[in-house]
């Protein structure tokens, strides 16, 4: 690409956020610090007082202090942010290493017009910045800064023109200039910079594997950009019908329910002790549902987009290249529907992200769709053909080690990927591309030597995917070793090369 | 070695609350025997140490009962450290400890000799620098 698109002259000068971002600070405090008292109300009857008088006080105090002492700016090499009220601290992140950039939403910035702006970051322990607080438009360009500031790998999409610099440049603001913006609403999670560039200019995206109105029936996804184009869009019916085949959430709505018929026939007193378990699964069952409702998956020239959340919006920009590793379970009550889910590995999210969720949620590319359409979808993205694979199963004297899970074992490689199955209640195939393999380990136990097995690990980023060929052949094992070293080095020099060559 | 220390524990305390002589010795004789068992183990554990520098990767072995192997390219390599525990030092030894992106990986090289170590640690760096790749 010829040079960065987005003008970064704003953020060249150390800026604050946004003034409101006090206020907004308040209102998440006194809201936590409103269910942990009403917990403790419950919980042991009656206390409290002053401290929660005093709380929010304190909180707002020191809010303005923390608004007043934190700016950020964009320099030539990386994005900076300055903060801390007693002990000063400057931290840089440098674009080549940024991962993903996340803007999201939660209802109370939301309702204000803001949103949150999240760089994620590979290596060291801060592994993520955040911007709280910035105007939904001006994310959404910090955001098509950065994305094009990181290039990752060659992407498979190409802009046919460099020339769309001028259309970019002066991307009109959401509210300034209606007429170019096709979707903008109090919905639209970071895409509130919208606008239609001349046609020639649009992107030429390869044709899909699969067809789009399979995994695409529920029209268009809102707030689509004009280099962007929907892969799979999770309609709403088949959303909540996945969660009642889901077996947590029906863990969940039990101990719910328990705590409802404890309530009922015991009054108040029974579940006052307990009540903090029925409440986490309460917010287990909410968090289920509100956080992934709604979910589109789309892909532009800045890599793929995830859109999500009902309440508190979602939105993930994940660039080219950055994905070390895919997994599509399965779990038993969704094989009978066919259906899927597909997680994948971004080193950034290692801890979560930031995003108060764990490691698992953070790393959702499809909450719930058919299965072709997560196998078609892997791959697209990688390049192999995962689908028609043809998985080598593990020997027949490998169920004296494992039993009935020997016959969900199966591993395969070809030129791109190396595709691993495994799970007898929820099936699980884990597929890394050759590059994204870190170190590989060989494992032999007692057991398995006197039954000549092994199993081969490939060690990806920390992330939910694990790669485990288990119990193959303890000859074929050490040969697939020596063999997927080559083919890691080999693809991992080609990408350097086209790295190289984009930079 | 770490192994050894609670049943031999066991046994020294089990040997001093003892009231008859007789049961003590036994008891002691039965502790020097583990003691020498797990010597034996843990001499054949530490030898069964093994690393090959190749041309693009560096192979590391160990283990009797449990075997593993793991290759680490030398592209994949983000650090290498040298760590010398309390014990490490008296004995004279140290740990070399090799990072990649991946935090499973776990490669690691104890009971090198310190000198040795940091020449291994300067040639296995250069070797990264060379080829060391983005993610």
């Amino acid at each position: 690409m010829a040079g960065p698109t987005v003008d970064a002259t704003p953020w060249s000068t150390p800026r604050r956020l946004h003034p409101l971002s006090p206020l907004i600070g308040l209102v998440r405090e006194v809201r936590r610090l409103f269910v942990l008292a009403f917990l403790i109300v419950l919980g042991v009857q009656g206390s409290g007082g002053l401290l929660e008088a005093a709380a929010p006080g304190a909180v707002a105090l020191l809010g303005i202090l923390v608004w007043l002492r934190t700016t950020f700016s964009v320099t030539a090499e990386e994005l900076r942010i300055d903060s801390g009220v007693f002990v000063r601290q400057s931290r840089t992140a440098r674009f080549d290493r940024i991962q993903a950039v996340d803007i999201d939403q939660p209802l109370v910035t939301r309702m204000f017009g803001l949103a949150e702006l999240r760089v994620q970051i590979a290596g060291g322990h801060h592994e993520h910045f955040l911007l709280r607080c910035v105007r939904q438009s001006e994310a959404a360009k910090l955001r098509a800064y950065l994305l094009e500031r990181a290039t990752g790998t060659a992407p498979a999409v190409r802009v046919t023109e460099p020339q769309h610099a001028t259309v970019l440049a002066t991307l009109p603001d959401a509210a300034s200039a209606p007429a170019v913006v096709t979707a903008v609403g109090a919905s639209t999670a970071g895409s509130a910079v919208v606008a239609a560039p001349p046609a020639h200019h649009a992107p030429q995206f390869p044709p899909l594997p699969f067809r789009a109105s399979d995994a695409y029936a529920d029209g268009v996804p809102f707030g689509l950009a004009w280099n962007e184009r929907p892969l799979a869009v999770v309609s709403n019916g088949r959303f909540i019908a996945s969660l009642l085949l889901s077996g947590p959430v029906w863990a969940a709505a039990l101990v719910l329910a328990s705590g409802v018929v404890m309530f009922l026939l015991w009054g108040a007193a029974a579940v006052s002790g307990s009540f903090s378990v029925f409440f986490a699964a309460g917010v287990y069952i909410w968090d289920r549902f509100q956080r992934y409702f709604g979910f589109t998956l789309t892909e532009s020239t800045d890599g793929l987009r995830l859109r999500h959340g009902l309440l508190n919006r979602f939105a993930q920009t994940i660039p080219p290249g950055r994905v070390q590793a895919y997994e599509i379970t399965e779990p038993l009550l969704w094989r009978l529907a066919g259906w899927a889910r597909l997680r994948i590995t971004v080193a950034g999210y290692s801890k979560g992200g930031g995003r108060g969720e764990s490691r698992r949620k953070a790393s959702v590319l499809l909450p719930v769709v058919p299965r072709e359409i997560a196998f078609h979808l892997v791959t697209y993205l990688t390049g192999a053909d995962v689908l028609d694979k043809t998985l080598a199963p593990a020997p027949t004297r490998a169920r004296w080690r494992v039993g009935p899970w020997r016959r969900t074992y199966g591993a395969a490689a070809d030129a791109r990927v190396v595709v691993a199955r495994y799970g007898l209640i929820a099936r699980k195939y884990a597929i890394v591309p050759h590059a994204k393999v870190q170190s590989i380990a060989l494992h032999q136990g007692p057991w398995q030597r006197a039954l000549r097995l092994a199993s081969v690990r490939l060690h990806t980023t920390r992330g939910p995917v694990s790669v485990a060929l288990k119990q193959r052949d303890a000859t074929e094992a050490a040969e697939f070793v020596s063999r997927q070293t080559e083919r890691s080095n080999l693809a991992r020099r080609a990408e350097d090369a086209a790295n190289r060559q984009l930079a | 070695m770490r192994a050894a220390l609670l049943p031999i524990s066991l046994l020294v305390a089990a040997a001093l609350t003892t009231g008859t002589p007789a049961a003590a010795i036994t008891l002691a004789a039965v502790g020097c025997c583990v003691f020498a068992l797990f010597f034996g183990i843990a001499g054949r554990t530490a030898r069964s140490w093994k690393f090959l520098e190749r041309p693009d990767d560096l192979l590391i072995e160990h283990g009797i009962l449990l075997r593993r192997q793991v290759v680490v390219p030398y592209g994949r390599m983000q650090f290498v450290d040298i760590k010398v525990g309390p014990l490490e030092r008296m004995l004279g030894i140290a740990t070399l400890q090799l990072h990649t992106a991946a935090a499973a990986s776990d490669a690691r090289i104890p009971g090198l000799a310190p000198a040795r170590a940091e020449q291994l640690r300067d040639r296995l760096a250069a070797r990264g620098e060379a080829r060391l790749a983005g993610l």
